[in-house]
């Protein structure tokens, strides 16, 4: 290595052995190699020792006051997009269509839906009847048949049967007590088979009932028992409510809302500082001609001591979700209900799904029991009750709840 | 944090159990050290969610050596002090992206971009900015000490020199701090440093080698 290298090499305290007596040896033979070693190890010293920078006072408010002001400028930024995001997600469920379906509620005929392919007059003619009727209805006729039609738009024979079915309802008034013949439901060339399903509406309204798609729902709902999956959280208890709205006979698309709260230990660690800064330091080598070491500076030092401790504290937080339900199972007066919601709370995004069992009390109440797997944020960290930090987990509860069902 | 013993809460983290939980507070022993090790690691933890007391903390643990540095490194006091304060808002600023546990040398490369542009732009109403311009030193008549020659002389090496150099001999910085500081790799450090100190050796020489006599 040439001399500026072993030099650079001593001053970084990388000389390997021979390398050390190299340097000795170039110095101790040429006094230039000798001025350029000392200027060089002056210069190294010289840059630590003689530095006094010391940071203006002024410097440090004006750093703090930035930040707080930057801490506060964050925090409504992060509300709005959770509060544009929680309005987005309701108008995107208000503007959902809802499609009429036939409804029986045991005294009046609300509407009924044509579920037949090919318009027929005279099941125009009863449809519309039944529409506009407000009177009682005493049995719900459903009129099933194959019809060979030409094709309303192309004027086309169909090459096999379509089938059709038609649903209305016989008013109390009605002079005619038996059930209108499938010729005078749908057009004359129809009726193969007369297939005619009469239904009381008296006694039988159950089971019409239980086929009939709900419109609204409400429904309030209490979890309690939770527990995270893998986490610290637990105590979890939750309470909700929820409007509906049925898009089809077994299906609702609705809006919760609910709060959650929670039990999770917190380590808090509490920090002391104690001492003051010293005075950067280092030695200078020997001058008796043999190069000496160069050590380490004392670094200046401030002294700590910490105390920690775990508290169990209890969080809460609000959320707001849309949601879809399925009915997947029916049963007479029991029915089994999928649930699958996604939405925002305070702490973040969150979804979950629910399997519930309903069971028909009476009339429009029902009573819900089931269990929901929910993954939401946990606040994993707090600061002077301000949260610092959050991690996602998931939630295992029972539920229990009211459903009304209009 | 002056060392008036004040109390500041800097970590404050779930912790998983699933025993059965009373409400009692359990204390550790209390124990003496600097800020760095683990409670370095726990601060520095607890800043990245943006609490302010530990941002205080590391504030108070770098703010001489990162003032140090700008002024080194832009040579004007005002200057140094805008360096300085953007560094430190910038540092709070962006705590969510801070991905290691080396806050040093993240914020050192903080205040070495913020330095530059600082540089650059004051640079840019005055004359063309030049990293590699570098000039003969001609020692002032009046007796300088030996702090104001070493200012000089730094102030005209070239940047990447000045801010190697600084960052080695100064700060203390090892080979592989610098690299990732800077941007470059483990040996374009050493050579920056190596041709820094030969540099300031060239220019200084006769009045270190003067005074020492």
């Amino acid at each position: 290595m040439i001399l500026e290298q072993l030099i650079s090499a001593y001053l970084d305290g990388e000389l390997s052995a021979e390398q050390d007596a190299e340097l000795r040896s170039q110095i101790s033979s040429d006094p230039a190699a000798r001025e350029a070693f000392d200027s060089s190890v002056l210069i190294h010293i010289a840059l630590r020792c003689e530095d006094d920078t010391a940071v203006p006072e002024d410097l440090r408010t004006g750093v703090f006051d930035a930040v707080d002001a930057c801490a506060q400028e964050n925090v409504p930024q992060r509300y709005s997009l959770r509060a544009t995001a929680t309005v987005a997600v309701l108008l995107a469920v208000l503007c959902l269509p809802i499609r009429e379906s036939f409804q029986m509620d045991g005294s009046r005929i609300v509407s009924i839906e044509r579920e037949s392919r090919v318009p027929s007059s005279s099941a125009v003619i009863q449809s519309q009847v039944a529409r506009v009727a407000n009177v009682s209805v005493v049995k719900i006729v459903t009129a099933s048949a194959e019809e060979i039609q030409p094709n309303y738009f192309t004027g086309q024979t169909n090459e096999e049967p379509i089938p059709v079915e038609e649903r209305f309802g016989i008013p109390a008034s009605a002079e005619v007590v038996a059930h209108p013949t499938l010729a005078s439901v749908f057009s004359a060339s129809s009726s193969l088979t007369d297939n005619m399903k009469v239904l009381d509406a008296g006694t039988t309204t159950r089971p019409m009932s239980e086929t009939v798609p709900t419109r609204v729902t409400v429904s309030t709902m209490y979890a309690a028992g939770g527990e995270m999956i893998n986490g610290g959280a637990s105590d979890i208890r939750q309470f909700s409510a929820s409007i509906g709205y049925g898009v089809a006979e077994s299906d609702i698309v609705g809006l919760e809302v609910g709060s959650t709260t929670y039990s999770i230990d917190h380590q808090t660690t509490v920090l002391r500082a104690n001492g003051s800064y010293s005075a950067m330091t280092t030695t200078q080598p020997a001058s008796s001609g043999v190069p000496g070491k160069l050590t380490s500076p004392d670094a200046g030092r401030t002294e700590y001591s910490t105390r920690s401790s775990v508290l169990t504290s209890n969080q809460s937080s609000a959320w707001g979700s849309a949601f879809y339900e399925r009915r997947v199972l029916q049963q007479k007066g029991l029915s089994l209900n999928a649930r699958a919601g996604a939405g925002f709370g305070e702490d973040g995004a969150l979804g979950y799904g629910r399997l519930q069992c309903e069971w028909q009390l009476g009339g429009i109440i029902s009573l819900v029991v089931g269990g929901e797997a929910r993954l939401m944020p946990f606040r994993t960290g707090t600061h002077v009750h301000k949260i610092s930090s959050t991690t996602y987990g998931t939630a295992i509860t029972g539920i229990t709840g009211i459903h009304l069902r209009f | 944090m002056d060392g008036d013993g004040t109390d500041v809460t800097i970590f404050d983290a779930a912790v998983s159990t699933r025993q059965n939980r009373t409400s009692t507070m359990r204390h550790t022993s209390g124990h003496r050290r600097n800020l760095d090790g683990d409670l370095l690691v726990q601060v520095v933890a607890s800043f990245r969610s943006g609490n302010r007391d530990a941002f205080r903390l590391l504030y108070d643990k770098f703010e001489l050596p990162i003032y140090r540095f700008c002024k080194h490194l832009v040579g004007d006091e005002a200057l140094a002090r805008d360096a300085f304060q953007e560094t430190f808002i910038k540092m709070y600023e962006h705590h969510r992206e801070l991905t290691s546990d080396n806050i040093q040398s993240w914020l050192f490369s903080i205040a070495r971009r913020v330095s530059l542009n600082l540089l650059r732009a004051r640079r840019k109403e005055h004359e063309a900015f030049d990293e590699t311009m570098h000039a003969e030193y001609e020692p002032p008549e009046t007796d300088y000490a030996l702090r104001e020659h070493l200012e000089r002389a730094l102030g005209l090496l070239p940047l990447t020199l000045r801010e190697s150099l600084i960052l080695r001999d100064i700060e203390g910085h090892s080979y592989t701090e610098i690299a990732t500081i800077v941007g470059i790799d483990l040996s374009l450090a050493k050579v920056r440093v190596y041709r820094a100190r030969l540099m300031m050796r060239r220019i200084l020489s006769p009045i270190v080698l003067e005074r020492s006599r």
